[in-house]
């Protein structure tokens, strides 16, 4: 039997990279990227001309409104290579080929991930920073922690979504099945934020907001920058205004999060996963 | 050597998608946002005048691009700067006004000689509070008219050019090799 040229991690990594990436599918995902950000930030920014607003918090929302459609593009090809490829390679049994190499487990799956997170991560942080840089060069340099703590926030959803996808996958060994669970998980969680945010509008709790903080850590960043208030409290508005650094242990809280995650993913697939 | 080919190759076509991206952008036109301001008046020699585009408290944004138009009799230095309108000094000599102005440099935007109709644009990297200085160094009175008008864009016009001039180079010529080494396969596959 002929040997495998050159090291088994990255043959591996090249084939993930070849398949999850096949012409043109990365430049149509980079065209779409770069045309989003930047037609939905004039859409939905509202700070064309800013009465006397901080810079920080214009950093802030520059960076947000800007990540609000390529983050669920991001999302989608996330999504497709994830669920739906991993998913397709368990179901056709193509991983059993991959399982051949001389490598472990772990390792497999992580070629696996650094193709499909990895250059998806890296080209729409580069696109984000690219039309960030583009757009408000002055603001970017002057809040650089800023606009890296809104990118930090606002990833740990996407990436915490992946790795139970990732898991589900797994388990129904269907990249359909996986790819629909995902869509509905991810739906779910925006639409229990949506809720919950009503809910503490109107009950003034704050407390549900708080958990789903953990899960989503832009929520707290999202209220430490904008001020909402309740409607209760006999006309005394009160609301759930996080420190910075509050909205930090959020950050960390939710990365502690994605981190089980993907520690119980790879748990799964070196011991538990039965090819 | 042939998968960095592909790499570099896929790269420059993504560098291309990019381009492409920004170029349909540049399509999109700009539009005036806001109500047109515009005033004239007299500068007597050696003097200037403030004018506030924005209001007091307002900024001026990066998507956002600042249009102005002069005409005068004579010849004037337009200055822009970003300072509060209340920090700078009313009652200067045009001397003493060019040593604030340099102790100030970091702060003065556009500097510009102005003569007859001109047109001058701006568009700010981040958040400024603009305040143009008209400044009157000649002999004679001069008159003044100006008119300005904010105008709201996808993105900056010309960072978004100047981003496709230097990325597009750099993306034919690496999704151009590997085009290359591509056709001489294939030409090597036919023959053999």
């Amino acid at each position: 039997m002929e040997k495998p040229k050159g090291k088994p991690f990255l043959e591996i990594l090249a084939a993930s990279i070849h398949e999850d990436f096949r012409f043109p599918i990365l430049e149509v995902f980079a065209f779409l990227y770069a045309i989003s950000t930047f037609v939905l930030v004039q859409i939905g920014g509202g700070y064309t001309l800013s009465i006397a607003g901080s810079e920080e918090s214009l950093a802030y929302s520059l960076v947000s409104i800007q990540m609000g459609t390529p983050l669920f593009i991001f999302l989608i090809l996330i999504f497709k290579n994830v669920a739906y490829g991993f998913g397709s390679d368990l179901e056709k049994g193509t991983i059993q080929t991959l399982l051949a190499y001389p490598i472990k487990r772990h390792m497999i799956l992580t070629a696996k991930l650094l193709s499909a997170i990895g250059i998806s991560l890296a080209m729409f942080l580069g696109i984000q920073l690219f039309a960030l840089y583009l757009m408000a060069p002055q603001t970017v340099a002057n809040h650089m922690p800023t606009v890296i703590t809104a990118y930090l926030a606002s990833l740990s959803y996407p990436l915490l979504i992946t790795a139970i996808m990732l898991l589900i996958a797994m388990k129904v060994r269907k990249g359909g099945t996986a790819l629909v669970l995902g869509i509905v998980l991810y739906f779910a969680i925006s639409m229990a934020s949506g809720i919950l945010t009503i809910l503490y509008i109107f009950t003034g709790n704050a407390t549900p907001l708080k958990i789903l903080a953990i899960i989503q850590p832009s929520t707290a960043l999202q209220f430490h920058y904008t001020r909402i208030g309740t409607l209760i409290s006999q006309g005394r508005i009160e609301t759930w205004t996080p420190s910075f650094s509050e909205a930090l242990t959020y950050i960390a809280g939710g990365y502690c999060l994605v981190a089980a995650a993907y520690l119980i993913t790879y748990y799964y697939f070196s011991r538990r996963l039965n090819i | 050597m042939k998968r960095l080919s592909i790499a570099l190759g896929r790269i420059g076509a993504t560098f291309l998608a990019i381009c492409l991206s920004l170029g349909v952008l540049l399509l999109i036109p700009q539009a005036s946002i806001g109500i047109p301001i515009s005033g004239s008046e007299q500068l007597e020699p050696m003097s200037y005048s403030i004018v506030t585009p924005l209001g007091l408290q307002a900024t001026l944004t990066p998507e956002t691009t600042l249009k102005m138009e002069f005409r005068t009799n004579s010849t004037l230095t337009v200055y822009l700067v970003n300072l509060p309108t209340e920090d700078i000094p009313k009652n200067l000599t045009s001397e003493k006004l060019r040593i604030f102005l340099k102790d100030k440099a970091g702060n003065v935007l556009i500097e510009k000689k102005i003569a007859e109709k001109e047109t001058v644009e701006y568009t700010p990297a981040g958040m400024v509070r603009t305040t143009l200085i008209l400044l009157n160094e000649e002999s004679q009175t001069a008159s003044v008219a100006w008119s300005m008008e904010f105008l709201a864009s996808i993105a900056p016009k010309a960072r978004l050019a100047k981003a496709i001039i230097y990325l597009s180079p750099l993306g034919i010529a690496l999704a151009g090799q590997w085009i290359f080494i591509e056709i001489q396969d294939r030409k090597r596959k036919s023959l053999s």
